[in-house]
């Protein structure tokens, strides 16, 4: 692989992590507001 | 009572357990001593290789083996509510750290005593500088027992503390196991005045711990 | 429309909301600049070449790593501080370990990705990077004894966060000097710093600020997420009680063989 190839790949992979986590984060919030009591999705785990 | 009766109190309680129980001397230590052994089989003897990596071999060795040893001193607090007892006993709980410290070093020293014949026969190494040997080995040992005790009382109320304590304390004293194979290195047929400032580096490390270890016993006791 | 829980506002959160909401496109942009910045505008480096480029995101995880872990150690500091006992330092001290760990294994990974095109190699048992690979351990331990649950969680926590804070500069010292005394003849010229001037110290600092600015948008959200859990475990802990005492006045009124 050229010095090309590993820079992207590098850059990717962090695009990747901290993008992904974010959005993780995202996710996992979103779930922990819907059962919150009154928004009608206590049920729904 | 003075601090240091209490110290030898606890110190005294733990070793006479011992004294009964025979689990370091039975136990652990041949469980040390197989470590060695199973290293050799790993590294094949035939290469000269073993006495170059003795040193670090032998403080594996020890560290694994503290790891069982900081296991069972916590165990026998487990049964018949012994930590609510020594949370009741009035005791000063830097007197309880520091007793569970002593016992848990002098158990570790004398495991270090046969463990090292043991390399010293199988591996075929030369003694240098016994000072240096000593004193590193006094110093280490210091430092993963106050960190031992630490983390063992940190999760001695938790069930899942036998898997716990190695993530725990492997990476916190990872400076103790470079010192001391550095000096070790230079007290078995290096230049032994290298092993000087690792000695110092390895006597920071054990105040440093058993001083926080002092602190920190007594709040993480209540929570245990 | 959400009904306000006692104790538990509408996104607790550290920032406020908009602030919020500002900090995270901010550090969007800032990201993307950095990458063009990083992987077009800054030249090559006279000796590693384009490889050099990966320093642009390994430095600052490296920076990030580092913070995450003094921001978890104070926050450490300021729950056990009686005067400042407050769960909100619990909960930065983990939010803060969580990204943390994250920086810390992407700053390894970036480190051997780059060592493998300078170095020849994907490890060197480097001062720096051995130093990293101990403080991701740390991080993994101190996650493992976040997961126990219990009343003394947050003390225990706190107290491991600082036996394994104060860690840190006596690894690093001591790594340092081992590497240092052993520098045998290796191929390894490339420092992992070398002295750089113009654009690629500004990208480099850059990047540090972009990743920090992020650090701090996703350290609020986690936070904020973990404040919604702790908050759903006890309205669950709760429930199951109620449900116990009212399942008992049931077996009560049966019991006496009437109504309720």
């Amino acid at each position: 692989m050229t010095d090309a190839g590993y820079v992207i790949a590098g850059w990717l992979l962090t695009g990747v992590v901290l993008g992904g986590y974010t959005a993780t984060l995202a996710l996992r919030l979103r779930r922990a507001r819907k059962s919150l009591p009154g928004s009608g999705g206590e049920t729904s785990r | 009572m003075s601090l240091w009766r209490e110290v030898w109190l606890v110190a005294g309680k733990d070793l006479r357990i011992e004294a009964r129980s025979r689990v370091v001397l039975y136990q652990i230590l041949p469980f040390g001593a197989l470590v060695l052994l199973l290293f050799a089989f790993a590294l094949d003897p035939s290469r000269g290789l073993l006495p170059r990596v003795a040193p670090g071999l032998f403080w594996i060795a020890v560290l694994l083996a503290a790891l069982l040893a900081v296991s069972r001193a916590f165990a026998i607090e487990q049964q018949n509510d012994a930590r609510d007892g020594l949370r009741m006993s009035g005791l000063d709980s830097s007197a309880l750290f520091l007793g569970k410290f002593t016992a848990i070093a002098l158990e570790l020293l004398v495991l270090e005593v046969f463990l090292g014949v043991g390399v010293a026969v199988l591996y075929d190494v030369e003694v240098g500088s016994v000072a240096v040997l000593v004193l590193s080995a006094l110093a280490a040992t210091s430092g993963v027992a106050a960190t031992g005790t630490l983390y063992g009382v940190l999760a001695a109320g938790l069930r899942v503390r036998e898997t716990l304590v190695p993530v725990l304390l492997l990476p916190v004293v990872a400076p103790v196991m470079l010192g001391a194979t550095r000096a070790w290195e230079a007290g078995l047929g290096g230049v032994a005045s290298d092993g000087w400032p690792w000695v110092g580096l390895l006597a920071l490390f054990a105040a440093l711990y058993t001083g926080m270890g002092m602190l920190a016993f007594g709040p993480l006791l209540e929570e245990s | 429309m959400r009904r306000a829980t006692p104790g538990v506002a509408d996104g607790p959160a550290l920032l406020n909301g908009t602030l919020s909401i500002v900090l995270g496109w901010t550090a969007l942009a800032a990201l993307i600049t950095l990458a063009i910045l990083g992987l077009w505008v800054a030249p090559p480096d006279a000796v590693q070449g384009d490889a050099q480029r990966l320093m642009y995101v390994h430095v600052p995880a490296a920076w990030l790593a580092y913070l995450a872990f003094g921001v978890t150690a104070l926050a450490s500091v300021l729950y056990l501080w009686r005067r400042t006992r407050s769960p909100v330092w619990d909960r930065v001290a983990g939010a803060s370990a969580e990204l943390g760990v994250i920086f810390t294994g992407l700053c390894l990974v970036l480190g051997s990705m780059w060592g493998r095109p300078v170095w020849g190699t994907w490890w060197e048992w480097e001062a720096r990077l051995v130093s990293t690979a101990v403080l991701f351990f740390l991080y993994v331990g101190y996650l493992a004894l976040r997961r126990i649950p219990g009343p003394g969680r947050a003390k225990r926590c706190a107290i491991a966060a600082l036996i394994a804070f104060v860690d840190v500069p006596i690894v690093h010292f001591s790594v340092e000097w081992w590497r240092t005394l052993h520098q045998q003849a290796t191929v390894f010229n490339p420092d992992l710093n070398p002295e750089i001037h113009g654009t690629m110290a500004f990208t480099l600092v850059f990047g540090v600020l972009a990743f920090t600015l992020l650090y701090v948008f996703l350290l609020d959200r986690r936070y904020t997420l973990e404040t919604l859990e702790e908050g759903r475990e006890e309205r669950e802990l709760e429930q199951a009680i109620a449900e116990r005492t009212g399942t008992a006045e049931l077996v009560d009124a049966g019991a006496r063989g009437g109504s309720l």
